[in-house]
Parts: structure tokens; sequence; C-alpha cells
């Protein structure tokens, strides 16, 4: 079988509030062999400002995944909201003649075909890389976690092609091959944080992670994985605020810190250090 | 045949294109009921997809509901009429900038966005918080200061923008660019409210 | 192109059609008969308001004598509307009827196009094709058949049984064929029946038990067609019998076996919609007709492991239980066959943000009739999973129907069900009572005026469709918006139902290959025409019966049944039938024998005559489907009226008129 390669895409927040995302996901690919090519002068795909024009949505992922393309290259992108507007164009560029032309003609210098694909790095991971492959090189189980796989919003909606926007698994599946306890989380599972609202609409958005907070201490989770630099922006620095006094916080992590820590790679390799909800206990509970 | 009155050409355009999508609303209310922020809307994501059906495009536009979106996408992926409510609110934002209606913190989230991306093709969350509160709450970046040190301190703020080297800036503008001349240039479509159906 | 089998120089009259406004709004009619007159071989052209009525009909049979035309071009509408009706016309003035071609100028020009330039032009190309194609028509002879007096039904629920009452009581001989151990279908597992509140088992099981003992019926509970071959008047049909395990002459259905079952109550039951139990050893209901016995092989721990302590053989009387019992098939030989297939459940659980599946009490529409039944397993007390009488249900309509994500028609009936089911709750339990809805379609005699009754119980009608239904402790929240007031409510219940959603049964796509039936887009068998043809098919002497041309309810399904009963008795009265010359020929010198024919033919209707080597078609198994001519490789194999020569023509009509088109 020919080494997993694919295109890399981080994205704005990989290179500053999610840094340790872009750690943890460079170390586990690396540590399960598979190629990440960082795209050369990526810019940012617009997030969510950008759907106030689709054409401008399109053509700012486009140039991004024209690079790849050209280098026949799948792209993966971890962050959830790049994920989307980058999948979304693919999507829209294979499928509709017209919107590719459009695009095409926005883009100027590169054009894309639409044969690209877009992957959430849940997919690699679970589908190309394998559960099975994974769960064969765990060298330190995650015994002792009792993980609240939290998907938020943009990974499986609108739609992707590898996981339910109701119901996804990936993350469960996952996290128990790494040998964690996985708390039954569903329906909070994609439930909204609210990041969007952080700034124009502050009460209301503490308020939906509060809940996801709580809601996961009901169901008996003493963490969290996160696939989302916005859900984790809330989550973490923000899950402080969010909380009423005497309320306790849940630990959160990058599910891909999570796996690190299950390859054995380096806890310092992974950025737990840059956790602002101490995770000290909870993975000193790691049997 | 009818055009939308009372908008530029482009916005008309746009809004015939929507008004287009939406004449299949059954109105089952799907969407508001699986929208986190409904409650907190004017007009829930139903009501509004009526308005447009209604053809009361202004009060659409004027709407606190285009700004209460999360962009959640459980509208969306609910819809029993596959209508694509999240995308439509989110062409909605842009029409009620671009109509300069007035500006919501919503807006001057999404404009100093959008400016900061076009200068330096990427991301440079300082200045989105600094433009921000200077226009919407001076005071609110004293609340947000622990939080920003905090992350400062763990080296996840860069004190300084990253920006594509020139060619790439070039290609950046050049994106809006070409967007903004097509989005103007935008042919003005039959309403099809007005069209008579077989 | 000049005929090949006439030294006759071809004459074709051209006739093309107004069909009213509808083909009229948006072709130029005159126009393309103007064009049709300088079309080669073109005698005679004329237009008409309507084609197939009797004067229209009567200027065609004028014009065929008058202009000694041997050829005919209709354009009208589809072929498959009046295709019949022309030939028997050409017929009658001593033409051949397959001298004739239709020109298909509504369905597929004027329906689907608005351009009235384009489509114009669409309709002079596909009269130009037909006027290529028509001279290299051949006389053909259609054959007389026998139609045998007898009809095989499959399914025994409502519909079937209906049918098969109808046609034995008029004296025909019915096979009535059902895949579960009872007949009695959906309707046997319904409490009360809306709007008139009849117990459902009340009137359906005389009915049952009339067919079971009926001497023009003979049921095969617990069997399944295998295969069909023939056609009308003569279907031979081959009809596997599943083994029971049990002596259907010798079982008295006293039931004893099923109360010694070692796994009693420990299985979920299929007629309890899994709100009961049963054991291995089962009668499925106690109305069951037959009313014997059945062992589940799934199950029995003699059948899936080798070993029990059979309590089951000691406590029969009779000894009527059979473990060597095996697969029997038997065939048979019918005229006409019904289908009355029915309908299953969608399956809720596709949709997880309803909870079915999840949360112990978000039940069905069916379970929740079995909750209502007073022989079902809470011996009709509508209490929660741990027994609690529910202080609110919600009943939530369109779950699973008029839905793109789903099934974007609407099921018809679960309106009126689920009505009917808020009033049996209502009378019932002391609870509140929600209905979540979009539309109430409460279209049907006593059905509008029981909805204002149910409104008057006092139950309350919230108008919006349920979007998801969250576990809160013991309470299940309903969460919608009142789309009247522009509010989202969150309503906390103890039970939620979800109205039923009708879908084609798992297995309708093998039984739609074996009667070579078509499918509509909603997965449904197809009816031979929407309004005026509802209980035919495509295949001649095969019918339909209820829902499983699509969602209906009882009444419905009943009236539906009894059209298809009329349709095959009218074909067997008639004594015999013609069938369709069209048909495949081997032309034996060009044939190699290779064999990809008999491969290819869906029917099995070519043989390999080994001494001759050459392959054959038996002309009474023949569809004219036409596979076996496009895979024979040596051009062998020859399609009476869709000849490649015909074909060809066709396309040429088309290519050539379309060049001519671009440089104008
Ligand atoms: S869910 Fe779709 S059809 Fe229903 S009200 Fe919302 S937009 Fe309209
Ligand atoms: S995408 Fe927006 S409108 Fe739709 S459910 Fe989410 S927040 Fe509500």
């Amino acid at each position: 079988m020919n080494p997993l390669r694919y295109a890399y895409y981080p994205g704005c927040s990989l290179t500053t509030s999610a840094k340790e995302y872009d750690r943890s996901v460079r170390a586990v690919f690396d540590a399960l062999g598979v190629e990440l090519l960082e795209i050369e002068g990526w810019n940012c795909c617009g997030a969510t400002p950008a759907s106030q024009n689709e054409l401008l949505m399109y053509a700012l992922s486009g140039r991004n995944l024209a690079w790849a393309e050209a280098r026949g290259l799948d792209v993966v992108a971890p962050c959830s909201e790049c994920f989307k507007n980058l999948n979304k164009t693919a999507q829209a560029v294979r499928a509709d003649p017209a919107v590719r032309a459009e695009v095409n003609a926005v883009l100027g210098d590169v054009s894309l075909t639409g044969k690209v694909r877009v992957k959430h790095p849940l997919e690699v991971l679970v589908r190309d890389v394998g559960l099975e492959e994974i769960r064969r090189r765990v060298t330190r189980p995650l015994a002792g976690l009792k993980i609240a796989p939290y998907y938020g919003c943009l990974i499986t909606r609108p739609r992707n092609e590898f996981d339910s926007p109701e119901n996804p698994t990936a993350m469960d599946d996952l996290m128990a091959a790494l040998g964690a306890e996985v708390v039954d989380y569903f329906p909070y599972k994609t439930r909204c944080c609210g990041g969007a609202l952080l700034l124009s609409n502050k009460r209301i958005a503490l308020g939906m992670t509060r809940d996801l907070v709580i809601k996961a201490h009901q169901r008996g989770a003493n963490s969290m994985a996160l696939a989302c630099p916005m859900c984790d922006m809330m989550l973490d620095p923000y899950q402080g605020p969010a909380l009423r006094a005497g309320e306790k916080p849940l630990p959160t992590f990058y599910f891909t810190q999570l796996i690190g820590l299950a390859l054995g790679i380096d806890p310092d390799q992974l950025g737990f250090a840059d956790r602002v909800v101490s995770p000290r206990e909870v993975l000193a509970a790691l049997s | 045949m009818n055009h939308i009155q009372g908008f530029s050409p482009a916005a008309a355009s746009a809004l015939e294109k929507i008004a287009e999508e939406v004449s299949v609303c059954m109105q089952c209310g799907t969407c508001a009921g699986s929208c986190p922020t409904a409650p907190a809307m004017d007009y829930t994501p139903r009501a509004l997809m009526r308005l447009l059906q209604a053809g009361l495009f202004d009060e659409a536009l004027h709407s606190r509901t285009i700004w209460m979106c999360t962009t959640c996408y459980s509208c969306t992926v609910r819809c029993p009429r596959d209508i694509h409510v999240t995308d439509i609110l989110g062409k909605l934002r842009g029409i009620a900038i671009a109509e300069g209606y007035a500006e919501t913190a919503g807006m001057t989230f999404n404009k100093a966005f959008l400016g900061i991306v076009r200068r330096y093709g990427r991301m440079f969350e300082p200045e989105l918080l600094i433009r921000y509160h200077l226009r919407q709450e001076p005071l609110g970046i004293v609340g947000a200061a622990p939080i920003g040190l905090a992350l400062l301190q763990k080296g996840k703020i860069s004190p300084l923008p990253e920006r594509l080297p020139a060619e790439g800036l070039a290609q950046i503008r050049r994106i809006f660019e070409a967007v903004e001349a097509r989005r103007k240039a935008a042919p003005a479509r039959p309403h099809p409210m007005h069209e008579v159906s077989r | 192109m000049t005929p090949t089998h006439e030294s006759e120089k071809p004459r074709i009259g051209v006739f093309v059609c107004y069909c009213g406004s509808n083909i009229a709004a948006t072709v130029d009619v005159e126009k393309v008969a103007e064009y049709a007159a300088t079309l080669p071989n073109v005698v005679f052209t004329q237009t008409n308001k309507y084609t197939c009525s009797d004067p229209g009909q009567e200027e065609i049979r004028k014009a065929i004598i008058e202009h000694k035309l041997n050829r005919v071009v209709i354009a009208a509408c589809s072929p498959r509307m009046h295709e019949v009706t022309w030939r028997r016309l050409l017929q009658g003035t001593g033409l051949n009827p397959y001298l004739l071609q239709v020109a298909n100028i509504r369905e597929h020009v004027s329906w689907v196009h608005q351009d009235r330039g384009e489509a114009t032009q669409k309709a002079k190309e596909l009269v130009a094709a037909a006027v290529e194609r028509v001279p290299l028509h051949e006389p053909l002879e259609p054959r007389q058949v026998k139609i045998a007096p007898s009809t095989l039904i499959v399914g025994g629920g409502i519909a079937g049984i209906q049918a098969a009452l109808d046609i034995a009581n008029a004296g025909y001989h019915v096979y009535l064929v059902e895949k579960q151990p009872s007949i009695g279908g959906n309707m046997a597992k319904l409490d009360k029946t809306f709007p008139t509140l009849d117990c459902a088992m009340c009137i359906l099981a005389p009915k049952m038990v009339d067919a079971g003992r009926h001497e023009n019926i003979t049921l095969f509970s617990y069997s399944e067609v295998e295969s069909v071959e023939g056609h009308v008047g003569q279907f031979r049909v081959r009809i596997k019998r599943k083994p029971r395990y049990v002596k259907e002459d010798v079982c008295t259905g006293c039931g004893l076996c099923t109360q010694a079952c070692v796994l009693k109550d420990r299985i979920l039951s299929e007629f309890e919609m899994g709100m009961g139990k049963r054991g291995a050893a089962y009668i499925p209901f106690p109305q069951a007709v037959p009313l014997k016995a059945v062992i589940d092989p799934e199950h029995c721990l003699l059948l899936t492991r080798g070993k029990c302590s059979m309590k089951c053989i000691k406590a029969c009387g009779p000894g009527a239980i059979d473990f060597k019992q095996q697969e029997e098939f038997i065939e048979i030989e019918v005229g006409t066959i019904i289908l009355a297939t029915g309908f299953e459940l969608y399956d809720m659980s596709a949709l997880p943000q309803y909870g079915y599946g999840r949360y112990d009490n978000v039940v069905d529409g069916l379970q929740f009739e079995r909750l209502c039944n007073a022989s079902g397993p809470t011996e009709g007390r509508i209490v929660t999973k741990d027994g609690r009488v529910p202080e609110a249900i919600a009943f939530l309509h369109c779950i699973g129907s008029r839905d793109e994500n789903t099934n974007p028609y609407c099921s018809q009936l679960c309106c009126m069900h689920t009505l009917k089911l808020a009033h049996l709750a209502r009378e019932k339990t002391p609870a509140r009572i929600y209905e979540f809805y979009i539309d109430l379609r409460a279209g049907g005699k006593g059905y509008e005026e029981f909805y204002k009754r149910v409104q008057h119980e006092g139950i309350h009608f919230i108008r919006g469709k349920g979007s998801e239904v969250v576990q809160d402790g013991d309470k299940l929240i309903v969460r919608a918006e009142d789309t009247l007031l522009g509010k989202v409510v969150e309503v906390p219940v103890d039970m939620v139902v979800l109205a039923l959603g009708m879908v084609p049964p798992k297995d309708i796509e093998n039984i739609a290959r074996i009667f070579n039936i078509n499918r509509s887009r909603d997965g449904f068998f197809m009816e031979a025409h929407p309004k005026l043809r509802p209980a035919e098919t495509n295949v001649e002497g095969v019918f339909l019966a209820g829902a499983c041309q699509g969602p209906k309810d009882i009444p419905a399904t009943v009236a539906h049944a009894s059209a298809a009963a009329a349709q095959a008795l009218s074909l067997m009265s008639r004594g015999q039938a013609t069938i369709e010359p069209i048909i495949a020929e081997v032309i034996a010198e060009k044939c190699s024998a290779c064999g990809e024919c008999i491969v290819a033919c869906p029917f099995k209707a070519i043989r390999m005559d080994e001494e001759a080597r050459h392959a054959y078609v038996v002309s009474a198994m023949c569809k004219g489907c036409g596979t076996c001519a496009a895979a024979c490789p040596s051009k062998a194999i020859k399609m009476a009226h869709f000849t490649d020569q015909q074909l060809i023509a066709e396309i040429e009509g088309i290519l050539g008129r379309m060049s001519e088109y671009e440089l104008a």
C-alpha cells in the first residue's frame, strides 16, 4: 500500500489559539506514518463571515484547494470551520459546472477541476488509517478517562461523506479504541457551543457552553474530546466565565492530543501545558 | 415582469434567487424547533422564511434573526424541503451589509474580519478584537483582558499579524475585487412570486 | 429509405393532435403538420383537436381510405395512453395495426418544455423520426391466448383477502400466498378504525375466516412466490412453502406447544410490534388464519443449537410437531395475478433526533395501537414501559413522510390514524395530549367531522413539526415551534408517538423483478395509468391491490382491491386475450450458439437447441424487453417492431432534422 499523503491546511486558529491542535495533529499523523504537506502560502478560508457571499467563500477556499489539486493530493483540514468551508467548496465545484466556472473565473491564475476531496482528520484516522491499526499502536491505554466526545456543528453538518449529522460516532469509536471509557453524549455531542456569538451575544453564547459542560458531567464524563478551535475557545479559556460559582470545571482536550497520549508520544510535544482548564488531575488518574 | 423594488440591482438579484429557493418552504417550523437561538430571535427562522416568501425583504434584513444565527446548520440538515436556511441567513447578512443597513454587533464583526483577511490573507485576532470593541463596546475590551492575557502567556495570541507573501496578497485582493464586481453585475431575475406557475 | 417487405410505395398519413390545449399551448401544432407535409412519403397531413375522440378517429379512418394510406403516424400523447386504440382503428380499415407509429409530443414535449419555439422544433423532430421509421414497419399478427380461470394473489392483508373473496365468490379459483404464518396483515394489528371507530378485528376476522374456509380459495400461508413464467392467461408460478415444523393438517391450534416452549415469552413478537413477547413455538395472534402453530427457526433451540428438552413435542396431543419438515415447492398455473403486498413502516430509528429505539417511551403508531388493544401486551392499558400512567402524551405527525431527507411523499393516512390514536388515548387515560402537525389532512368521508370531534375532546393541537425529542429524567421533552404563535415550545411528556410513515416492503424490489412490474419514484408499484387504470400494471394480467401501489387507508384499500378483482374477473370471464407479437426471434443462420442471450434474458425465455447449435426463443415466455438483441454479439436476434433498422431510421430522422435546425 502506498503511504498516505495529504495536503495540510492548518488554518489561522491552528497557528495561534489552537496551536496544540496543530502540534498534536502533526505528531499523531507522523507517528502513524501519514505524511502531511502544508499548503504553501495558504490563506484564511473566510470562516463564517465569508458565508455572506458564497462565491467569496468558494474562492477563498478554492485558492487553497487548487494548490492541493495541482499536486494530486486530497486536503486535510482540522479546524471545523475551515473544514466546512473547504469541503463545501470542493463539493460545489465537483457537483456544479456553473459554480466551477465562476470560481475559476474569480481565481484567475489558478483553477479547480473538482477532483480534490477535503477530509477532516477524524475521517483520515477512522477510514484511511483504520481503527484496527490505531488500536494496535496504542501503548498507553487511556483507562480512567471518561470522555464525552464532542463534535460540535461543522464537522458533520451540513454534510460530510463519513458520518451522520445527527449522531456521529467516529470520535466515539476512536476514543474507545484508545482504551478510554466513552460516555454516551448524544444528543449534546452535536449541539452548538455558541462560539459564533461570543463577541456579539456573550451571555447567550456562554449559556450554551455551560449547558454542554453540565450535561457532560451528568453523563459521568471526567473530560471532553474536542475537534474544533472555536469550541475549544468556548470550552477551555471561556469555560470559567461560562460556569457559575461552585460549578465543577471539565478538562477538555483536542481529540488528537488524546490519541497522541495513547500512542505514547511525549505529552510536551502534544501541548498539554497549553490547556487553560487544568488537566492535571484527570491525567493523573490515568492508570 | 416584476422585480424587487427598493434595492440595488445586485441586492434585488440576490433576493430574487433567495425568494425562489424559499418558495417551497412549507412553514413546518422544523428549523425553528431545531435552532439553539430561536428563542432569542425576533423572527424564528421559519418566520423569516415566511417574510421572504411574502416579499417582506426589508423586514427580513432588519431582523435580529440574521445576526443571532450561530451557523450551526441544525435547521438545514433537518429541513424537510431541503432549504439551506443557514446559507440563506448568511447571504442576507451580506445583503444587509452591502445595502447599508444599521450596523449591528455581528455586522461590525463580519466587516472587521473580512477586512483583515483582505489585508493580510490571514486572520489576526488582536486587531479583530480591537476593531470590534472600538465600534461596539469600548469597555468590553477590559472584560476580555484577563483571558487575553492568559492566552498571550500561553503563546496563543501572536502580537504581530502573519501576512502572506506579496504575490499571495495580490491574489487575495484580486479575489475580493472580482467577487465584488460580479456581485454588482448580477443580472436581474424575474421575481418568482409574481410569475404565473404552470 | 424504402420499405423492405412490400413493393408498394409507402403512403404515410401524419395526424397531429392539439389535445385540447395540452399540446397546443406549447407546441405550434399547425406548424408541425405543415412541416410533416414536406417529409418524404407523406401524402396526407391533418390536425385534430382530440385524436383519441370518436370524431378524431373517424377523420383518420376516412383519410386512410380516401388517400389509400398504408402507414400512419400520430403525433399526440404517450403511446402508453392510446396506441392500442389507434391500432384497433387501423385494423378496422383493413390495415395491419402495427403499421402505426406514435410520436409522443405531449409527455415528451409540451408537458416538459416551456419555450414554444423550441418545443415546436422538438415536436417536428419527433415527427420526422416517426416518418423515417414507419415505412420499415412490418405487419405483425397478435397472438390469441386462453385465460386460465384462476388467480394468484400475493399478500394476505385486507387487500389480498378482499380481492380473494370477490374472485372466489364469482366462481373462480384463488391461490392466496402470504409470507407470514397468518393472513390479516397490518389491519389485524389495529384496535379501532377511523372515523367510525369500529373494532378492526371485529370487521376483519370474519373475512379472514371466510378466506380460510372458502372452497375456491387455496391458502398458502408462510409461503413466498419464487418465480413466475409465461404471460397473461398462462402464468406458471412456483411457490415456496417454508417449513412450519408443525403439520398443518394435524395441528388443532390448541396452543399447548406455545405454552410449553422453553423460550415462552422470551422473543419479541412481530405481531405485537415488539411490545409483547412470544415463544419459539407460537401462534401469531388468537384470531390467526390458519389457526396453526409455527416454530420460529431463527430462535428455536433445537433448530439453532440442535439441543432442547423439546417440551413442545411432549405437550402436543395429536403429535403435530415435526422437526423434519423441509421447504416444499409447489407449481401452479393461473390466468391472472393480483399483487397485494402492502406496506411496511418507515424505520424511525434512522432519525436519531426523535429517540426511537433509544428512549423507552418513544413508540410508533402501530406500537401505540397495540397498547390500546384489549388483546395487546398491556390488555389495553396505555402505560409507559415502566408501568406509569402517562400524564402527557405527544403525537408527532409526518415523521418519515413529506421529508426530502426520508420520504418526500405524504403517507396519507397518518393524520387520521394519529387523530384516532389521540382519541383512544383520551378515552383511556387522563393524560394531556398534544398533536404536533404541519397540515391536518382529513379528506375523506366523515374525516373532517372526526377531526372536529377530536378537537372537541380537549386535545391540544400545535401547528409545527416536532423537531426533536430529548430525554430528561422521566420526561421526554418535545421541542418544536408553535408556528401560529411564532414561539419555540418545549413540552414535557411521558410518551411520544411517531405517526407511521408508510414505505414499500423491503423485498419489493425482488417482487417487482419476479413479476416484471415497474415501480414509481416513491418505490411503490406503478399503476398503468394514475387516474384511469389504477389497478392495472405494465404487465397484462397482473393487477395491483391496496398499499403496494401507494399509501392507502382501509376504505381506499378495499375499493382498490375490489377494482383489481373486477379487472381480473373481466379478463377471466372473457376467456381469452390477445398478446403483443413484439417478441424476439433468433436468426438461426447468424447464431454462433455462444449462449450470451440465455444469460442476458431476465425471463429465461431463450433456450439452446443443442443439436442444431443455435438458440431459440420460447415465444410464450418472451416479454419483448430486447435485452437479448442488445447482448447478442452476432446480431442474430431480431426484435419484432424494434429492429436495428427501425431504430436507426428513427435516430436518423432526429439527427437529420437537427442539422437542418442548426443551419437555420
Ligand atoms: S424547516 Fe424548512 S420547510 Fe420547514 S419551516 Fe423551516 S425552512 Fe420551511
Ligand atoms: S444555523 Fe442559525 S438559524 Fe439554523 S439552527 Fe443554527 S443558529 Fe438557528
